[in-house]
C-alpha cells in the first residue's frame, strides 16, 4: 500500500490536471460576476481586471436598491411567479403522472403521445399568437400569464419524471386500501401523495429554477407590473445612458444565487431522472 | 368497479394538464397558423392574403440570411456542446475524490438565466477593460472588438451558448456512462484495448442511445435560442447572429408585421417537428412504458 498510494496518485495527476482545466472553465464567468459585484466599480473597470476585489465592498448591492428601485419589485416579481408556477405545476402533474403511471389503456397511450408532442412546440411561435390575445384579454403584463406560461411548458417534462416515480410504489399498497372501501381519489390522496414527496419536492425545484430564470415570456409579454429580475437585470445592461456595472453585478448575483441553491439541492435527482425520463425504454 | 366506470376516473385526472395545454399552446398555436395566411399588420384592414407572408419570408435575402445563421449556430454549437459535453462526462466518470463537488460545479452554467449569462459575458469580452482581452493581451494577440465584427461576434455567441449548454448534454451522458456494466470494461482491457480504442470501440457505442436523445434535445434547444442572442449582440453586427428566433421577433414585435412574424414562426415549428419525431416517439415509448 505505502508504494502503491504514491502511484496511483501520480498516475491519476493528469485527470486532476484535466478536471481543473474543466472546472475553471464552468466557473470562471461566474466567478467573475460575483467577485465583481464585491468591488468599486472604479475597479471593475480598472485595466488590468483583478481577480479578488482589492477591497471588498457591499456598496454596489446597498447603491443597487438606491438607483434602481424597480429591481424590489422585480425581485418579488420573480419570487410570486416562481412560487406559484410550482404550486400549479404540482397541482396540474401528479394526478396525470398517477394516471400515466396505472392506467394503460389505448386512450391514455395516445393522449401520452400528444403531451410529448405537444411539448417540442417552440415557445417563441405561440409568442406571437398570444400577443394580440393577451392585450385583448388585458393580460399582458400580469403575473397570472407568466404563471400558466411557465407551467404548461414544464408540464409534460415534470409529468414523465413523476410518471417514473410511481410507477416504484408497489401497486399492492392501493389495493389493499380497495379492500378497505377506499375510492380512487381517496388512494390518490392518502396514500400517493404523501409517498410522492420526494419527487414533489425535487419537481417543484425544478419548475421554479426555471421560472426564476425565464427570460423569453417575462421580456415578450411584461413592462413595469410583472417585470421579472432577469428582463430588468437584461435591460439595466441595454441601458443607452451608460452601464452601471456594479449595480449590473450586484443584481446578477442577487438574482443568480438562489439559482444555484436550487441547483445544489436537485443535483443528484436531476443526473438520474434525466437517465430515466430520456434514455429508458 | 367496471372497467369503464374507472376509466372516466383516471381521464379525469387528466383533465387540468389537458386544459392548460389546450388554452396555452394548441389555441395560440392554430392561431398563429391562420395568422400566417392573413395581412395582419396595424392600420391596415386584416384579411387572408394566402401564402403571400411565406412567400415574401422566403424571397426576403435577410430571411434567408437568418435560416443560414440559423445552421451555422445548431450545426456548430450542437457539435461543440456534445462533444465537450461527452469529454467531460468521461473525464468525470473516472470517479474523483470530491465527485459531488465536481459535478455541481461542471453543472453551475445552466444555473445562468439568459439574462444573466448574456451580462456577465458581455463584460468578458469587453474590448476595453474585458479580461478575456487582457489575457489575449497577456499572450500577445491584440485587442478584438468582438461584437463589432461579424465573425468575431458570431465565434463569441458560439463560445458562450456552448459554455451555457454543456451541462445539459453531461446530465444526459454521464448516467448512462456510469451505468455501463464494470465487465465489460474490464473484459475489453483483458482483450489488451488502450485506452483510445475503449472508449471509442467499447464505451461510446454502449452510450449510443443517450448521445442520439442529447443531439436530438441539443438541436431543438438551440434552433429556440433567443434571449441569450438578444442580450448579448440582439442579431448584430450586420444580422451576422440573427436567427431565426431573432428574425421572427423583429418582424412581429419590433416592426408588427404579425402576418410575416407567425409564418416564420410556422417554419421554425415545422423544422422544430422534423427533428423532434424520433425523440417524440422515443419519449413516447418510456411514457406508455412498453
Amino acid at each position: 500500500m505505502s508504494i502503491k498510494l504514491p502511484q496511483r496518485i501520480l498516475s491519476n495527476t493528469p485527470y486532476w490536471f484535466l478536471l481543473a482545466i474543466v472546472v475553471l472553465w464552468s466557473v470562471a464567468p461566474i466567478y467573475f460576476a460575483i467577485s465583481s459585484s464585491f468591488k468599486i466599480p472604479k475597479e471593475i473597470f480598472g485595466y488590468p481586471p483583478t481577480y479578488f476585489p482589492e477591497e471588498a465592498t457591499l456598496s454596489n448591492f446597498k447603491r443597487l436598491f438606491e438607483d434602481v428601485p424597480e429591481f424590489t419589485r422585480a425581485l418579488r416579481n420573480s419570487g410570486i411567479v416562481t412560487v406559484f408556477s410550482m404550486i400549479l405545476t404540482i397541482t396540474v402533474c401528479t394526478p396525470a403522472a398517477y394516471a400515466f403511471s396505472r392506467y394503460k389503456s389505448p386512450i391514455f397511450r395516445r393522449s401520452a403521445i400528444l403531451l410529448i408532442a405537444i411539448r417540442m412546440f417552440p415557445p417563441l411561435v405561440i409568442s406571437v399568437p398570444l400577443f394580440p390575445i393577451l392585450n385583448e384579454l388585458n393580460l399582458s403584463d400580469s403575473h397570472i400569464t407568466l404563471v400558466l406560461l411557465y407551467t404548461t411548458f414544464q408540464a409534460t417534462i415534470i409529468t414523465l419524471i413523476m410518471k417514473s416515480f410511481i410507477d416504484g410504489i408497489p401497486i399492492e399498497i392501493e389495493e389493499a386500501a380497495y379492500v378497505d372501501g377506499a375510492t380512487m381519489y381517496q388512494v390518490f390522496i392518502r396514500i400517493i401523495l404523501p409517498l410522492s414527496r420526494p419527487v414533489i419536492v425535487a419537481t417543484a425545484i425544478m419548475v421554479g429554477s426555471y421560472a426564476w430564470n425565464e427570460f423569453q415570456f417575462g421580456f415578450l409579454f411584461t413592462s413595469t407590473n410583472a417585470r421579472t429580475a432577469p428582463v430588468l437585470i437584461a435591460e439595466m445592461v441595454g441601458s443607452l445612458t451608460g452601464v452601471q456595472w456594479g449595480n449590473v453585478f450586484a443584481a446578477s448575483v442577487v438574482q443568480l444565487l438562489p439559482a444555484l441553491l436550487f441547483l445544489w439541492i436537485i443535483q443528484n435527482q436531476l443526473i438520474r431522472d434525466m437517465t430515466s425520463g430520456a434514455t429508458k425504454g | 368497479m367496471t372497467l369503464h366506470k374507472r376509466n372516466i376516473i383516471g381521464i379525469s385526472l387528466l383533465i387540468p394538464i389537458f386544459t392548460l395545454i389546450f388554452f396555452v399552446i394548441v389555441i395560440p398555436e392554430a392561431w398563429a397558423i391562420v395568422m400566417s395566411l392573413m395581412n395582419y399588420r396595424p392600420g391596415v384592414p386584416i384579411e387572408f392574403v394566402g401564402t403571400d407572408n411565406y412567400r415574401r419570408i422566403l424571397n426576403d435575402p435577410n430571411f434567408m440570411d437568418s435560416f443560414l445563421n440559423t445552421l451555422r449556430f445548431v450545426v456548430l454549437g450542437v457539435t461543440l456542446q456534445i462533444c465537450l459535453g461527452t469529454a467531460i462526462a468521461l473525464l468525470l466518470s473516472r470517479q474523483f475524490w470530491g465527485q459531488k463537488l465536481w459535478i455541481a460545479l461542471v453543472l453551475a452554467p445552466m444555473a445562468m438565466s439568459p439574462a444573466i449569462l448574456g451580462t456577465t459575458w458581455k463584460y468578458l469580452f469587453n474590448s476595453e477593460f474585458g479580461p478575456i482581452n487582457y489575457t489575449l493581451f497577456q499572450m500577445g494577440v491584440e485587442p478584438i472588438y468582438w461584437f463589432t465584427r461579424a465573425n468575431t461576434a458570431f465565434a463569441a455567441l458560439l463560445l458562450v451558448y456552448t459554455w451555457n449548454h454543456i451541462p445539459g448534454v453531461f446530465i444526459l451522458v454521464y448516467p448512462a456512462l456510469i451505468s455501463i456494466p464494470t465487465e465489460l470494461i474490464e473484459a475489453a482491457k483483458i482483450d489488451g484495448a488502450n485506452r483510445f480504442e475503449l472508449t471509442w470501440y467499447v464505451i461510446l457505442p454502449l452510450i449510443k442511445g443517450a448521445l442520439l436523445i442529447a443531439i436530438i434535445f441539443r438541436t431543438i434547444i438551440s434552433l429556440r435560442a433567443f434571449g441569450e442572442i438578444l442580450v448579448l449582440t440582439k442579431g448584430g453586427p450586420f444580422r451576422s447572429t440573427e436567427v431565426m428566433s431573432i428574425y421572427l421577433y423583429k418582424e412581429g414585435f419590433v416592426y408588427f408585421s404579425w402576418g410575416t412574424s407567425a409564418a416564420v414562426g410556422v417554419i421554425i415549428l415545422f423544422v422544430t417537428v422534423i427533428i423532434a419525431s424520433p425523440q417524440i416517439r422515443l419519449l413516447s415509448r418510456q411514457m406508455i412504458g412498453d
